[in-house]
């Protein structure tokens, strides 16, 4: 029995590769995808400092939870924009087999314009509780006292670009229904 | 309008929705936003007035989606994703299976043995079944056709082991049933091993029986190995045998939090793969990626499914349903038998985690009221959820080995397989409504 090096070599070279954000719209969600991704590093050596400090010099490191609670959004939000682009979200796919390529454009534009009315009230919302976070001057009860704004502000940008690139995948969709229409009219 | 028929209207236009292969977020969000709009706006007796409804509607779905991703104790799912990814990078899932397959791979079945144990041991340390079949499937499945062994026994052994991904601890599907149901992540992880032993034992002996009846589908491979072999491949398996450690022994031992426990594990797989050169900053940046990937993709379902959650209770739809189901004076177990054919039958067409967060709304106030346990009750559902990722029309995991390993074997071949393994999938399934102590055992000793 020869040693595994060939399939596990091969199974990395297989392994699915991130799509490459294109364009101005592109390459900002390419960029928030990444500070999502290293905010996961961050995430993980605070949490470790956490068990460090409090197992080995007894002392506690301040607003732990707090922090990780603003990391995880900036981790969680800012890629959705990016995952759109990737058409990564999970949906049902049991009649795929049965749909036409007009009715795919169709199912697909339908699922960005519904994909619209999900994202536009949590980033309308998204907004308000940033200006009453700035207008107000909120801050998380802590050691640090650290302000709200930056977690509200990495809340609404992450959804405002997603909302941004659900529009360009409708308009897209939309424009490649009708090019299909005239060309088979034209045939 | 009465609360309770827009909420049954929503369900039914989610339904819909879902069917026209809107993913699940959007459908989810976008149905609970505006049916919370309906809802404030136009309340019984009363004309509507979308002018009263839009604040407080708007209040419902910020804090829902805010404050739900805004959480410490879920900081874990992308720590433990990462861990997955880097581990992966870092050679150490496959260090367990080439471990199991230089012990076992001279015995009739040995290397589908070996992909199961293997699949075990991935899932100790991602928590993912789709992530499990579709690394375990580029690497096991090769290996089993290089060896002769049948397409269906090779493709069926890693797509049935890859479901384990779902119960042995951890698992990103109790780490969302424990914030949805408000039930100890912790408690829940040690509930998982027993069954997850369970689940190996099954599929292993489904595969003896198998091979016993039919040895041709799995001849014995003409290479020896030396007791010295043996035990360097075992010596080769110590960092992931330290991660199921930190994981499972710092959690029952009650040194680590499951959070502490996930950012400990990616920290041990990132320093192992650079000490030990194995790990690039290339690979590492691109298991970050993936991670942050996985992660948005993941919680837009769990934010929708938070409104969902929050628009149901607001319409008071659930309390209906189970005052409905007691008036009907139904025993228990004809209630837990309904509810586990409903998982069994969505599992067919959704994914687990869409499945979970649909049904938990209505479920669990149904479970709290029978007097069942929610840790033993995750149990079951995460088990029958791991059933839908196999069965058809919408097998995930049976896709996800199909894609691995290209057209030459067709996907009704690895279903056909994967009916064989399914037979004491669904025993081991009964045994664990039948005696809960199974689930239950490891959490009430824990620490």
């Amino acid at each position: 029995m020869d040693p595994l090096i060939d399939e596990t070599e091969s199974a990395r070279q297989a392994g699915h590769s991130l799509y490459r954000g294109k364009g101005i719209l592109g390459r900002a969600e390419t960029v928030l995808m990444d500070i999502g991704a290293f905010s996961v590093l961050v995430m993980c050596f605070y949490v470790v400092l956490g068990i460090f400090m409090r197992s080995v010099v007894g002392g506690q490191i301040p607003d732990e939870v707090v922090i990780i609670g603003e990391l995880m959004i900036v981790a969680v939000i800012l890629p959705l924009a990016y995952v759109a682009a990737d058409r990564a979200f999970i949906a049902v796919e049991v009649f795929n087999k049965w749909i036409g390529p007009r009715s795919d454009k169709f199912l697909h534009a339908f699922a960005a314009l519904v994909g619209l009315f999900a994202t536009t009230p949590i980033a309308v919302a998204g907004y308000n509780s940033l200006v009453e976070a700035v207008m107000h001057g909120d801050y998380h009860f802590g050691q640090l006292s650290l302000p709200e704004w930056p977690g509200r502000l990495a809340f609404f940008l992450g959804y405002l670009v997603f909302m941004i690139r659900l529009l360009t995948i409708l308009v897209g969709e939309l424009r490649r229904g009708v090019e299909m229409n005239k060309e088979q009219a034209g045939h | 309008m009465d609360p309770s028929t827009i909420g049954v209207i929503g369900f039914v236009v989610a339904l819909v929705l879902l069917l026209m292969r809107v993913p699940i977020g959007f459908t989810l969000t976008a149905v609970a936003s505006t049916c919370a709009l309906v809802a404030y706006s136009w309340r019984p007796g009363m004309e509507i007035n979308f002018g009263r409804g839009w604040r407080p509607a708007l209040g419902l779905i910020e804090s829902s989606a805010f404050e739900f991703v805004h959480s410490y104790p879920l900081s874990m799912i992308p720590m433990f994703i990462a861990a997955g990814h880097v581990a992966y990078h870092a050679r150490i899932t496959t260090d367990i299976y080439d471990a199991v397959r230089v012990w076992l791979g001279k015995m009739p079945g040995g290397l589908a043995i070996a992909s199961i144990i293997g699949c075990g041991g991935f899932s100790a340390i991602t928590g993912s079944s789709v992530a499990c079949a579709s690394s375990m499937g580029r690497i096991c499945v090769p290996e089993m056709l290089r060896y002769n062994y049948s397409p269906q026994l090779a493709t069926s052994a890693v797509a049935a082991g890859g479901t384990m991904g779902s119960l042995i601890p951890p698992s990103v599907l109790f780490i969302v049933y424990g914030i949805f149901t408000e039930t100890s992540i912790s408690k829940l992880f040690l509930a998982g091993i027993v069954p997850g032993l369970l689940s190996v034992l099954g599929f292993i002996i489904t595969v003896l029986v198998w091979v016993r009846l039919r040895p041709e589908v799995a001849p014995a491979a003409d290479t020896s190995y030396s007791s010295k072999d043996r035990f360097n491949a075992a010596i080769k398996a110590w960092p992931a045998l330290m991660l199921m450690t930190i994981i499972i022994g710092g959690i029952y031992g009650g040194i680590f939090t499951a959070t502490e426990a996930a950012a400990v594990s990616l920290a041990f797989v990132a320093i192992f793969g650079f000490v030990t050169k194995r790990l690039t900053w290339d690979a590492f940046l691109e298991s970050l990626r993936h991670t942050a990937h996985s992660t948005a993709s993941l919680f837009f379902i769990a934010v929708g499914a938070k409104i969902f959650v929050a628009f149901v209770s607001l319409t008071g739809v659930t309390g209906d349903l189970v005052d409905l189901i007691s008036h009907a004076e139904l025993p228990n177990w004809v209630i837990l038998m309904a509810l586990v054919a409903i998982y069994l039958v969505m599992g067919m067409f959704l994914d687990p985690l869409g499945t979970m967060l649909l049904t938990l709304p209505f479920v669990v106030p149904l479970i709290e009221g029978m007097g069942y346990d929610l840790i033993w009750f995750g149990v079951i559902v995460i088990k029958l959820l791991e059933i839908g990722l196999v069965t058809p029309p919408v097998g995930l995991n049976v896709f996800v080995i199909n894609s691995v390993v290209g057209r030459e074997i067709p996907v009704h071949t690895i279903f056909f397989g994967v009916m064989k393994f399914l037979v004491l999938d669904v025993v081991v399934l009964l045994l664990l409504v039948f005696f809960p102590i199974l689930s239950l055992f490891l959490p009430q000793t824990m620490f």
